[in-house]
């Protein structure tokens, strides 16, 4: 009995965790937003995939990757080359949309092979920079090489256009490495 | 800020309404979390200029952890410099994956990227 609510009390504060970290996010996008703070960090740099539509912004210390034609991706690699942290921006090629983004981006994430692939937490329609987005974080290993990873996918609906901004961090990372994933979310513009 | 949906799993949601002491200390967890998310949120400096589309540009790192106390620090300062995107669009409609994306992160053991299309 007792080893049974020290496991739903562990439950109940990994969720609730889960949950605040994605408000945190919500709130650093909302204290960027309008501030045109996102683009005037030290020591971060600017990425603006080829359309013109979206600007990710990074730590100077991550390096671009090759990617997929008309996207952004940036690393922080370990001297063994693993991806310990990641960031992307594909303009949006399929049917997501921000209704319904996590159960598309769960979804996807199982179509491309990752395994184990677990929803944490999500949200929809609210505020970017002159933008609105959904986000969701997951948790899942990588079709190649079984990686752990835990991942803030976000879709981010413009003026003009809509991209899919992707952070993730090895999951033994996100500790470290999610608070610059998630100020990363709060920097992403989207035109 | 608008949250019009905020989804967790049922089980969880049960649990936590079975058990007061857990539902306490979570709410205890997650007003602490958003007090730090509140401290984190005022970063970033004030004077870079934007960046040139379809290029990565960089600024001198004086000092990274005064702009953001979790953020990383880099190795080393980085020089200004402007890097050329190597993923410039090829004119096609949809996203080529590069002969099965062989020099994608998630074709080598990095995460998925945010391709909808498989």
């Amino acid at each position: 009995m007792a080893m049974a609510t020290s496991d739903t009390l562990r439950r109940a504060l990994l969720v609730t965790l889960v949950a605040a970290a994605l408000a945190a996010t919500l709130i650093a996008i909302a204290s960027a937003r309008g501030s045109g703070r996102a683009q005037r960090s030290a020591g971060w740099t600017n990425a603006t995939i080829s359309s013109g539509a979206a600007t990710l912004t990074y730590p100077s210390s991550w390096k671009p990757i090759p990617g997929d034609a008309g996207t952004v991706s940036v690393a922080l690699r370990d001297r063994a080359g693993r991806y310990r942290g990641y960031l992307n921006v594909t303009p949006r090629q399929g049917a997501e949309r921000l209704a319904g983004w996590a159960a598309f981006r769960v979804h996807r994430n199982v179509e491309e092979g990752d395994r184990h692939v677990r929803e944490l937490t999500a949200s929809e329609h609210f505020a970017f920079e002159n933008a609105r987005g959904s986000c969701v974080e997951d948790r899942y290993l990588s079709r190649v090489g079984a990686n752990p990873y835990h991942e803030l996918a976000c879709i981010v609906a413009g003026h003009r256009s809509t991209s899919v901004f992707i952070g993730a961090t090895l999951a033994s990372d996100w500790r470290t490495l999610g608070p610059t994933v998630r100020r990363a979310a709060a920097a992403f513009v989207e035109r | 800020m608008v949250m019009a949906t905020s989804r967790h799993t049922p089980k969880t949601r049960a649990s936590r309404a079975k058990h007061p002491r857990a539902v306490a200390v979570a709410t205890l967890a997650a007003a602490m979390a958003l007090i730090a998310a509140g401290c984190g949120g005022a970063y970033g400096g004030s004077s870079a200029s934007p960046a040139a589309p379809a290029t990565h540009t960089t600024r001198t790192v004086s000092s990274p952890m005064a702009a953001s106390g979790s953020a990383p620090a880099p190795a080393k300062p980085t020089p200004t410099h402007a890097e050329t995107e190597r993923t410039r669009a090829g004119g096609t409609t949809g996203i080529p994956q590069n002969n099965g994306g062989d020099m994608d992160a998630d074709n080598n053991g990095g995460p998925s990227d945010g391709d909808g299309n498989v």
